[in-house]
């Protein structure tokens, strides 16, 4: 996996992306959204500064990549405005509010499967960097990423997983937008690449564009970001200064039965908490199995009282 | 070599009529992700009307091609974008089929109805003179080039680049080829995705409205019915070409052409080889690609990575009704038959019990796409030749061994599953686009090799069955109502067998099958064992079927159980419902009494059945249960909330907390 | 659990896979013990799920042995397999939408008990046995579906359909199971109760498992063992603790010298 190195990455002036001004870059006004009968977001409202960077953290489920939709056009609103740049882009199919300079990097696999990686990249550089623009756009992806260069011809389908999200994300750290929404940017990207994608962020922030990221490790994104929204539920819970948005979070969580979100690095994780569970555990089941149809030994359900066989009236599980 | 080359260059314009619906078939799946089936109702149209603005309104030839081709060929393809194709979900292979398919055995149908019945003979070449020869090929007398010739030849080869070029080295192909795999990416990066899928389709149907006025004067008389052929024997070029290289698709079909006049010249005739396997070929070619080429296994594959922002499917337990409202309900469908059963036996008009126990007959040949289709997720269309099968099966035990028809129906309904379960375990490979194509072939191997041989299935007239075949039981007697009482018990008996099977072990482990084959593998289900079974099972219930409509028809002939009955059964059962063993009666009978009252209206209404089932066919997008299923789904709920007093709330489902982030189309 | 001399379960030999050029998997060999819970970790592209389609069968390797049981599993197709003991959950949901959960649950363990067969359906012989119901309603409880039992998994969430895949491989009682990034898309909580309920299984069926995952915290709370995979190689096997502190390790899978 290819990591630029400093002065690898070189960037490629935008139209539109030196738009800024007082204006805020994005602008959500008591918005809704549903997918079908099934409510996602209730009167969402926030702001992303231009030039800012805004972290959107939630737990699972919470609306993230639902706002992330309803921003680019993705999801109609079924109420409330979207604001771009100061205008207002409430109800425009997505190819406009694209136009008018938002880049949606969505999660997962990003790309066009059956198109080669060349071909990818020419798409969207012949719309963000113009017909005359795609040439030097794609001699500046190669440069950073050359792992894309090496595998210009090939299907981007035949990419392996992490190398595919790197080629979405290619797209828009090369020629940056004037807004950003990046939908769990980190997600299946090994931890070196993180820190190269990162690095892209920075720079394009550095260029002018203003950033919405929507992240699970919050270390991270609370690096580089100003400020942060925690959603709930499809509400917003915190709107604030990122240093204050852990605290947030946890309290977030706490009030909907949660704990606190791991926040420190692989190598503190493996509290002694858990590992004493194990311990304890293998000394007590040591011989436990349960295999076959015999099930004389402890199962889980029979250590609770059969309540499994029920399986309907209560929620035994850990859940 | 020179005789060679006498058949070979006749071989030319042949295989170009090939290589251009090839190319079109190629080109629409290339720019739009749909294997359009109605490419062939578009070309037709296209010709219709030109020869219709020609000949009876004696318009300019330059003057029909403009309206008939450059403006109504891209019209009809942005109208079938506009109102059909864009409203289906990119990872709904099988509705893609079906609409198609309906597209292609309602617009010929309609044509009639529009412009009255048209017999339109002779039509006018756009470019080259057709009976000119305007040189000699490498001087030989054998080989004379006249206009037929240059314009196929010219304009594949025209179409060919041009096309090529457009999709490949353009930046609109780019967007086309990018917009087939995910519109809402392709928006994503700017691209106004509505406006290229449009000018795909408009492109494809540029070409088919070219495809329909290029072939229309090699055409004596212009029939729908040639279009079709042609087509389904370009699928088999387009299938060498994996959908994918336009160059590769024209190259095949040219060859095959080519090849077939050759070896029509060379070949003895009155053999085998001559009178089956010849008139056989592309099918052969195409049931040979579907089986050897790897990427035919894979067209149903690429998933649009934003298909999560979908709505999901309306939950499918929401058919459950009370158990109130079930204690008044089941009574009264006993009731209805009980009525049914006596009216027939009673007052009802001999002309209608006759539709009525053909409705019978039909329903049991339908109850197979419920088994195939509903239960095993997979389109055949092949049903037509099944119930085939087991007819002439039990005939020829009839006439040449004298077996009871009964007993060879029984022995039909057996050699039918086993052609079905052989069907299934050479195509265990393929699924839902890669599978129709398949049963496609077969059905069509059917009728060119084996259905079409005069020694086995007696020509076009068929086999007359005789009364003594049948046992002491007069099954024929117009004023008799055995053959209504043996119809209705065999429906009956093979409906309650299906919705059995539907509720047993089997119905369920098919219907994981529907949700994810990678899965149910997962769990220990074989999917391999399924398929075959459902299909086996499947062509028993046609055979039984086949061997009942033989009977109320007192025949059996090839052209009652042809593939173009295999492509109408599936529009007609899937517009009342492919779920549920109701549907399958209820479009039998729909079927049936349509047909009988069009009876009474002007002649050029008789194709309306096909047309109204077709329109049916095409809400399976959006309600893949049927209408009458949908209808009856919302009735149901309408009375439940009259009648019961605590109705439960409609969309009584808890939602669970957080919905609405990816759930199927969640991939990295 | 190795040292505690359990057989081996699963042996993979010498493993290779290419996908039109690119190679996915080359000589990879390692091996689980019965009732041992091993991490399989490494960054993307690494190899790591085709490792898994190998062990399960959706793919066919172009070289080696993968042995279950002390039986070479060869072309096996993925249905015995999973008869044999191989439970699997996806990383890309592999649900049926049109069933309920309980009817997922169901399917499987008819699938696992046997006795689904058509001349039983024909004569209407197939209701739920009370064995059946007894083992559903277990693994129901087990992890914690019961709530949503009658519910069409069409209308749930990715982290409960997670938990569905869970349960529907754990009613066959697999001797191994294979969990194919099972965090992802979960919250940090639902991942710490994802990695309790494995490790408990872990232990109390003497169940093996086998864990594709990149939440390092998840993976060593589940695991006693890790293998680290790079470029499709084995770069690392051993206690978590000690291969993450390797230095390949640490550059191979953060980027850090």
């Amino acid at each position: 996996m290819s990591t630029p190195d400093d002065a690898g990455l070189t960037v490629v002036a935008a139209p539109g992306g030196a738009d800024s001004g007082p204006v805020p870059a994005l602008e959500l006004v008591h918005v809704s959204a549903a997918y079908g009968p099934y409510r996602a977001l209730f009167d969402v409202s926030f702001t992303v500064p231009a030039g800012g960077i805004v972290a959107l953290l939630g737990a699972n489920g919470a609306g993230k990549s639902t706002v992330a939709r309803v921003v680019s056009g993705l999801l109609p609103a079924t109420d409330g405005t979207v604001s771009v740049g100061g205008r207002p882009v409430t109800g425009a199919p997505a190819y406009r509010i694209a136009r008018a300079g938002l880049a949606h990097v969505p999660e997962g696999r990003g790309v066009f499967a059956n198109l080669s990686v060349e071909e990818n990249l020419v798409l969207s550089f012949r719309q963000r960097a113009g017909a005359a623009g795609v040439r030097g756009a794609l001699a500046s992806a190669y440069a950073s990423f050359p792992v894309l260069g090496e595998r210009r011809r090939q299907r981007a389908g035949t990419l392996s997983g992490g190398q595919q999200r790197l080629l979405s994300l290619a797209k828009v750290l090369v020629v940056p937008p004037a807004l950003l929404v990046a939908d769990e940017l980190s997600l299946g990207l090994a931890p070196g690449v993180v820190d190269a994608v990162y690095d892209g962020l920075r720079r394009i922030h550095q260029a002018g564009a203003a950033l919405l990221v929507v992240e699970q490790q919050l270390d991270r994104v609370l690096e580089v970001a100003d400020r942060a929204v925690v959603l709930q539920r499809g509400s917003v819970a915190f709107d604030g200064p990122a240093e204050d948005a852990v605290a947030a979070a946890e309290q977030v969580l706490a009030e909907s039965g949660h704990e606190a979100p791991m926040v420190a690095g692989w190598a503190d994780r493996r509290s002694g908490r858990v590992r004493a569970g194990r311990t304890a555990g293998n000394g007590r089941n040591g011989n436990g199995r349960w295999r076959g149809r015999d099930r004389r030994s402890s199962s889980p359900a029979q250590d609770r009282g059969g309540e499994g066989e029920v399986g309907g009236a209560r929620d035994p599980g850990p859940w | 070599m020179e005789q060679l080359l006498g058949f070979a260059v006749p071989g030319v314009p042949y295989g170009c009529a090939y290589a251009i619906f090839a190319v079109g078939l190629v080109l629409t799946y290339q720019a739009t992700g749909v294997f359009n089936f109605g490419y062939a109702a578009q070309a037709y149209v296209s010709a219709f009307v030109f020869g219709w603005l020609v000949q009876v309104h004696q318009a300019p030839v330059w003057l029909a091609f403009l309206v008939a081709v450059v403006a109504l060929g891209p019209g009809l393809g942005i109208a079938m974008d506009r109102l059909l194709f864009r409203r289906i979900p990119p990872t709904h292979g099988l509705a893609k089929v079906v609409t198609g398919l309906s597209l292609l055995v309602g617009i010929p149908s309609l044509l009639p109805v529009v412009f009255g019945n048209q017999n339109l003979v002779g039509l006018p070449s756009i470019a080259f003179n057709p009976n000119t020869v305007y040189f000699h090929l490498f001087g030989l007398a054998l080989a004379p080039i006249n206009g037929v010739f240059l314009s196929s030849v010219v304009f594949t080869a025209a179409i060919l680049v041009v096309l090529t070029v457009l999709l490949r080295a353009t930046p609109l192909g780019l967007e086309m080829r990018a917009a087939v795999e995910s519109r809402r990416l392709v928006q994503l990066e700017g691209v106004n995705a509505d406006r290229v899928v449009s000018a795909a389709w408009a492109l494809s149907g540029l070409m088919a409205g070219l495809a329909g006025v290029l072939l229309a004067p090699t055409q004596a008389t212009l029939q729908s019915q040639a279009f079709l052929t042609l087509m389904v024997a370009a699928i088999a070029a387009a299938a060498c070409a994996v959908l994918r290289s336009m160059s590769v698709a024209a190259a095949v079909g040219v060859l095959i052409g080519v090849v077939s006049l050759v070896a029509q010249g060379e070949l003895p005739t009155g053999s085998v080889w001559y009178s089956a396997v010849l008139p056989a070929l592309p099918f052969v070619v195409l049931f040979a690609a579907l089986l050897v080429v790897p990427g035919l296994r894979a067209l149903d594959d690429s998933r649009d990575p934003l298909a999560s922002v979908d709505p999901p499917p309306p939950p499918v337990a929401a058919s459950v009704r009370s158990p109130q409202l079930e204690r008044v309900v089941r009574p009264a469908w006993w009731l209805l038959l009980l009525a049914f059963a006596v009216s027939m036996l009673t007052w009802m008009p001999r002309a209608w019990e006759t539709v009525l126990d053909q409705g019978l007959a039909y329903g049991t040949v339908f109850l197979s796409i419920t088994l195939i289709t509903g239960l095993g997720g997979q389109l055949s269309l092949a049903q037509g030749t099944l119930a085939g099968v087991a007819a002439f099966t039990a005939a020829l035990l009839a006439l040449h061994v004298g077996v009871n028809f009964f007993v060879g129906a029984l022995v039909g309904a057996a050699v039918a599953a086993a052609v079905a379960a052989l069907l299934a375990v050479t195509s265990l490979r393929l699924r839902g686009l890669g599978l129709a194509l398949m049963t496609l072939a077969a059905a069509l191997l059917f009728d060119n090799a084996i259905f079409s041989q005069p020694a086995l299935t007696g020509g076009t007239a068929g086999i007359t069955l005789h009364r003594g075949w049948l046992g002491a039981v007069d099954f024929f007697d117009p004023n008799g109502h055995a053959f209504f009482v043996l119809a209705l018990a065999v429906l009956a008996a093979c409906a309650a067998g299906v919705r059995l099977v539907q509720r047993g072990t089997v119905g369920r482990e098919l219907a994981a099958l529907r949700g994810s084959e990678v899965g149910a593998a997962g769990i220990g289900i074989n999917l391999a064992w399924q398929r075959v079974l459902v299909f086996a099972l499947s062509g028993a219930v046609a055979g039984v079927g086949g061997a009942l409509l033989a009977v109320q028809r007192a025949s059996v002939a090839p052209g009652e159980f042809n593939y173009q009955l295999s492509l109408a059964m599936v529009v007609i059962v899937v517009t009342t419902g492919v779920r549920t063993v109701e549907g399958a009666i209820q479009a039998a009978f729909g079927f049936v009494v349509v047909q009988e009252l069009l009876q009474y209206a002007p002649q050029r209404f008789s194709g309306l059945t096909f047309v109204l089932f077709a329109a049916g066919a095409l809400s399976y997008a959006a309600h893949p249960e049927g209408i009458v299923e949908l209808q009856k789904r919302r009735w149901t709920a309408r009375v439940e909330r009259i009648v019961l007093r605590h109705p439960p709330p409609p969309g009584a489902l808890p939602v669970p907390a957080g919905f609405g982030e990816p759930v199927a189309g969640e991939q990295r | 659990m190795t040292e505690r001399g359990a057989p081996t379960i699963l042996e993979v030999e010498g493993l290779a896979k290419s996908f039109g050029g690119v190679t996915a998997v080359d000589d990879v060999r390692f091996s689980v013990a019965a009732g041992e819970s091993v991490g399989l970790v490494g960054p993307n592209g690494a190899g790591k799920t085709t490792v898994f389609n190998c062990v399960c069968g959706q793919l066919r390797p172009d070289a080696g042995e993968v042995r279950f049981d002390g039986r070479p599993l060869g072309d096996l197709p993925t249905y015995r397999r999973a008869r044999m003991g191989i439970g699997r959950t996806y990383q890309r949901l592999e649900v049926f939408p049109e069933l309920t959960v309980r009817d997922h649950v169901l399917v499987a363990a008819r699938a696992h008990l046997g006795g689904g067969h058509l001349w039983k359906d024909l004569l209407g012989r197939s209701a739920t046995t009370a064995e059946e119901r007894r083992v559903v309603g277990e693994v129901l409880g087990l992890v914690g579906l019961g709530h949503v039992a009658d519910v069409p998994v069409a209308a749930l969430g990715l982290g409960t359909c997670r938990l569905v895949e869970l349960a529907r491989a754990l009613v066959a009682e697999p001797r191994l199971l294979l969990a194919d990034e099972p965090s992802s898309g979960l919250d940090a909580h639902e991942t710490r109760a994802l990695a309790a309920l494995l490790h408990q299984l872990q232990v109390e069926r003497g169940m093996a498992v086998l864990l594709v995952e990149h939440d390092l915290g998840m993976v060593g709370a589940v695991v006693d063992r890790a293998i680290v995979m790079d470029l499709g190689r084995v770069v690392a096997d051993g206690a978590f603790a000690d291969v993450m502190a390797e230095p390949e390790v640490r550059q191979a899978y953060l980027g850090v010298r």
